[in-house]
């Protein structure tokens, strides 16, 4: 007999349906929903694609290995943003390692792509490496708070959660974050060019 | 009717504003707070025009692209884990710890085992030593018992030739059974008269009477020795 399975979608049924049923199709589901969240984050503080790929699949990795100790005390994306940070800490620390005995210098950025893509990708890489080299210049707490609200368009109290601000701390990092950007936007002649062109 | 918000109020939510991003119940709040503020008007103008080039879908779709394999990576690396628990790959993981752990605990054993006799164990035997003064403070650090310590002392003292270095030795160990009178505080039983003038005490007996006294003491607990 043919049976249709159901659809996951809450978090809550992507954890029961990993810890009692088919292992595969949850994990699917879970990485899908999470994916582009934790691949972000973890690009942010490791500043390279390849990097952040290993990382995303580790903390995946740790994630549903221990996904049935999960508490439901924060949300998943909490919960996994903490697993991201320590992930990312440790390679940062390994990197810093390994560049101590090969005196490299350990603060290679690449942006080095493997997918041949037509101009709108191009073009769309280019402003994203823009945009991203933009970001790192704002302190660490005023870019976090920005990119989790404008880009994952998280709430202030689950934001509060992830980075241990207070709301209120959370909207004035936040219109500092904006303030500063639109600064460097306006002056910027990628965009000034970006600007004209569209 | 709406309040009016403060400066403070309205910077907070000025970003969530220019992008869309308020609740509906504030947006008129906000639009009509924001009129008594000019340079707050000409802050949300330059930031929704500076923000206008910035393609938010076009970010997300970049990274959409980045990760549009993520999933059959991670399932991999989770299969491949699962599978090579058992993996006789895995066999030294495991072997090892338990190989070096049983040659520990062997050494550890064996070691114990050859471990010299303990003090009392050695005076019980006879086969104590006292070479220098600070074995009979050894021999009370270990609360070796009165009758112990008097039979060491009266073994030295039948055979003098077997003592090295007596006079300190000796000294010491009535020194010490002093003490042990003086704490024990029964006069009646204490084996040794305390010492009123330090070590002459010793002098003022004779050799029979000194071998009186260490076979009473010797007498009165046999079980000790």
């Amino acid at each position: 007999m043919f049976t249709m399975a159901l659809p996951l979608q809450s978090d809550q049924d992507i954890i029961q349906e990993y810890c009692t049923g088919d292992q595969n199709r949850a994990a699917t589901v879970f990485v899908r929903k999470y994916q582009k969240f934790v691949y972000s984050t973890a690009l942010r503080y490791l500043r390279s694609h390849d990097d952040a790929d290993d990382a995303a699949q580790e903390v995946f990795i740790n994630a549903l290995r221990n996904i049935s100790k999960f508490r439901g005390e924060s949300t998943i994306q909490t919960w996994l943003y903490r697993i991201t940070i320590n992930v990312c800490s440790g390679i940062v620390r390994k990197r810093k390692f390994v560049s101590f005995f090969t005196r490299d210098d350990g603060t290679e950025i690449e942006i080095a792509s493997d997918i041949s893509t037509p101009q709108q990708q191009f073009e769309n890489k280019d402003f994203e490496k823009h945009f991203q080299v933009m970001l790192a210049q704002l302190p660490e707490k005023q870019r976090e708070t920005f990119v989790l609200r404008y880009f994952d368009e998280l709430t202030y109290e689950e934001i509060s959660q992830m980075l241990g601000t207070s709301v209120g701390g959370l909207k004035a990092n936040y219109f500092q974050a904006v303030q500063k950007l639109a600064k460097l936007l306006k002056n910027s002649e990628f965009m000034n060019h970006r600007g004209t062109e569209l | 009717m709406s309040t009016i918000l403060t400066k403070q109020q309205i910077e907070d939510l000025l970003p969530d504003y220019a992008f869309g991003q308020l609740p509906e119940e504030q947006v008129m709040q906000f639009e009509h707070s924001i009129q008594l503020y000019p340079d707050l008007q000409s802050q949300l103008a330059e930031i929704k025009s500076a923000f206008s080039t910035v393609e938010k879908n076009a970010i997300n779709s970049m990274y959409d692209q980045r990760t549009r394999n993520l999933s059959i990576k991670v399932i991999d690396r989770l299969n491949s884990r699962r599978n090579s628990f058992f993996s006789i790959y895995r066999l030294p993981r495991f072997v090892v710890p338990v190989v070096g752990l049983v040659v520990c605990g062997v050494l550890y054993f064996q070691l114990n085992t050859s471990t010299p006799l303990s003090l009392t164990e050695a005076v019980k035997s006879n086969t104590l030593d006292i070479v220098r003064p600070t074995d009979a403070q050894l021999i009370i650090d270990e609360d070796i018992s009165y009758s112990t310590a008097v039979q060491v002392t009266s073994t030295m003292m039948n055979s003098p030739e077997s003592i090295p270095a007596t006079n300190i030795v000796i000294d010491d160990v009535f020194a010490s059974i002093d003490g042990m009178n003086s704490a024990k505080g029964d006069t009646d039983t204490a084996y040794l008269p305390a010492s009123e003038s330090g070590d002459d005490v010793w002098l003022n007996f004779t050799e029979n009477e000194l071998q009186d006294i260490l076979k009473d003491l010797s007498y009165e607990n046999p079980s000790v020795l």
